[in-house]
């Protein structure tokens, strides 16, 4: 995923309180954490009230942003704190069954579609903080300490994290495949 | 039950599938609202920048000097004077409440629980690995000023004992080494809540359901739809691209609502199978993705419209009725119908 080019006199100019230039970083990251907090979320809804959660505490707080080289990373910090308290205060449940290509639908595809679906289910069975680990490594490709820096742990936290999500994917998944009788065992897919 | 490889690059792939390409318009809408609406930022205090700090502390040292000098010949033990205002109260204003809330400090503390007991409950297991010895707590009433700003709870929300209707009595303990601190229940100490450094503290997973603050009915399992059927929705929904299915359901314990003058799905689904033994129910919402979406399923873009979805006999057989009118948009037997 091509991180978004975050200007850094934009950084200094909001840390000491321009508006302008704070609302052109937020301009410029605003895709990237709707991404980000859509995969851990699942809900398009909560998503949104994450990101503006996100932003409006970036704009609070980035006076006290000490290096400002980090931006990525405590803007990162800050929305995965913001999922979790949307993840934590959810007032209802729902399951998405999200937009499909538009091409004809073929016997493979109605394969691939259960495939998906399963991947969804076996997503969402994942806890708040497993969903993030997962979302960093595989999404953004962050390497560990970084992801140990916007998730606020130690990086063996974080290969503990990882290891343990994967093992909790992979086994939803074959017990999915066990109770639907889907012959995909050999990979998620 | 190894990951492999082909694993890694299957959630890979799914992960990029699923991620939407743009956040929609509204979330920048309604940031900038909002910080629009607070006042202008805290900029970064001048005495924590390198050459300031050096200065000051050179001119902290000189006065500490000449002072000590001026004790000693007045041959006077300084006095001491209790802390019992707040370090930096702009801090709180701007950061805890959004704007949202009016603080109103006592300099006197007459609340109802004694400072050292607040003391103890601030520095106690939960926040002592990560923050340092409190200062002095403070007593103060919280008024929130601008409802619309308030949060994570409103006053409504909190019970009677905590506070009256529109004021809290709170006590207020501050980290000033970690620029946090910790709002407090003034009757009891209960922690409603704080600032870490990063993120404003409401329920932490072991409150959650202990804690009266924490037991409101938000904190339920995800209730999902049977295998079987959201399988055939997602088939159903590549018959229709052009549709994004979203369900929202209400608690299980009080059920699905459904419109009070429309028609019982339940009894829609009756008609379709004889004798149905009703398992689940969920209701839900149909969102038509692009500008053109046949009649009968949704009209116009972006239209949301309520759909019921009944599950009966153990999940063989299901139903999704537009509650509102009766129609059959589709089941089990006509899983596509326009």
């Amino acid at each position: 995923v091509a991180r978004d080019v975050v200007d850094r006199s934009d950084v200094l100019e909001a840390r000491a309180g321009d508006e302008a230039a704070f609302e052109r970083l937020a301009a410029d990251v605003v895709d990237r954490l709707y991404r980000i907090a859509v995969l851990i979320l699942r809900d398009g809804h909560q998503a949104e009230d994450a990101v503006q959660e996100t932003l409006v505490r970036a704009w609070t707080g980035i006076a006290k942003l000490r290096e400002p080289e980090r931006f990525d990373a405590w803007l990162h910090r800050l929305l995965v704190h913001a999922c979790a308290d949307q993840s934590r205060g959810r007032r209802r449940f729902e399951a998405v069954v999200r937009v499909l290509p538009a091409d004809p639908l073929a016997v493979d595809d109605v394969a691939g579609v259960a495939e998906r679906d399963a991947m969804e289910r076996g997503f969402r069975r994942l806890s708040a903080e497993h969903r993030a680990v997962i979302v960093f490594h595989y999404y953004l490709d962050l390497p560990l300490h970084e992801i140990a820096e916007a998730l606020s742990l130690p990086e063996g936290t974080v290969k503990s994290r990882l290891h343990h999500a994967r093992q909790e994917l992979r086994a939803g998944l074959e017990a999915d495949a066990r109770g639907t009788g889907a012959t995909s065992a050999g990979g998620v897919r | 039950m190894t990951w492999t490889a082909r694993d890694d690059a299957a959630i890979r792939a799914w992960l990029h599938d699923a991620a939407p390409d743009r956040a929609p318009a509204s979330v920048l809408d309604a940031t900038f609202a909002r910080t629009r609406a607070l006042p202008a930022v805290r900029t970064r205090a001048r005495w924590r920048e390198p050459r300031v700090a050096l200065l000051l502390a050179a001119a902290l040292a000189l006065a500490v000097i000449l002072g000590g000098a001026v004790v000693i010949a007045l041959s006077r033990p300084p006095e001491s004077v209790p802390v019992t205002t707040l370090a930096q109260p702009r801090f709180l204003g701007d950061f805890l409440w959004s704007g949202g809330y009016e603080l109103e400090v006592d300099v006197a503390p007459t609340g109802a629980v004694p400072g050292e007991a607040v003391r103890a409950t601030a520095a106690g297991e939960l926040m002592a690995p990560y923050l340092g010895p409190p200062d002095a707590p403070v007593f103060g009433r919280l008024r929130c000023i601008a409802p619309a700003l308030c949060g994570p709870y409103t006053l409504a929300d909190l019970p009677a004992d905590v506070g009256t209707a529109d004021v809290w009595s709170v006590w207020i303990v501050e980290y000033p080494q970690e620029e946090a601190f910790r709002i407090l229940s003034a009757w009891d100490g209960r922690m409603i809540t704080g600032w870490d450094g990063d993120d404003l503290q409401s329920c932490s997973e072991d409150e959650i359901g202990t804690e009266p603050l924490c037991t409101a009915d938000t904190f339920e399992e995800p209730r999902e739809l049977p295998a079987d059927v959201r399988t055939a929705l997602a088939v159903w929904g590549q018959a229709f691209p052009y549709a994004e299915w979203q369900y929202t359901t209400t608690r299980p314990d009080n059920g699905p609502y459904w419109p009070p003058d429309g028609i019982d799905p339940m009894a829609v689904a009756r008609t379709l199978v004889d004798e149905p033994r009703v398992v689940d129910a969920f209701q839900g919402e149909l969102a038509c993705q692009r500008a053109a979406c046949p009649d009968g399923v949704v009209t116009e873009s972006g239209q949301r419209r309520l759909v019921a979805i009944v599950v009966v006999d153990d999940g063989a057989r299901w139903v999704i009725v537009d509650p509102t009118t009766g129609q059959v948009l589709a089941s089990d037997e006509t899983p596509v119908k326009p």
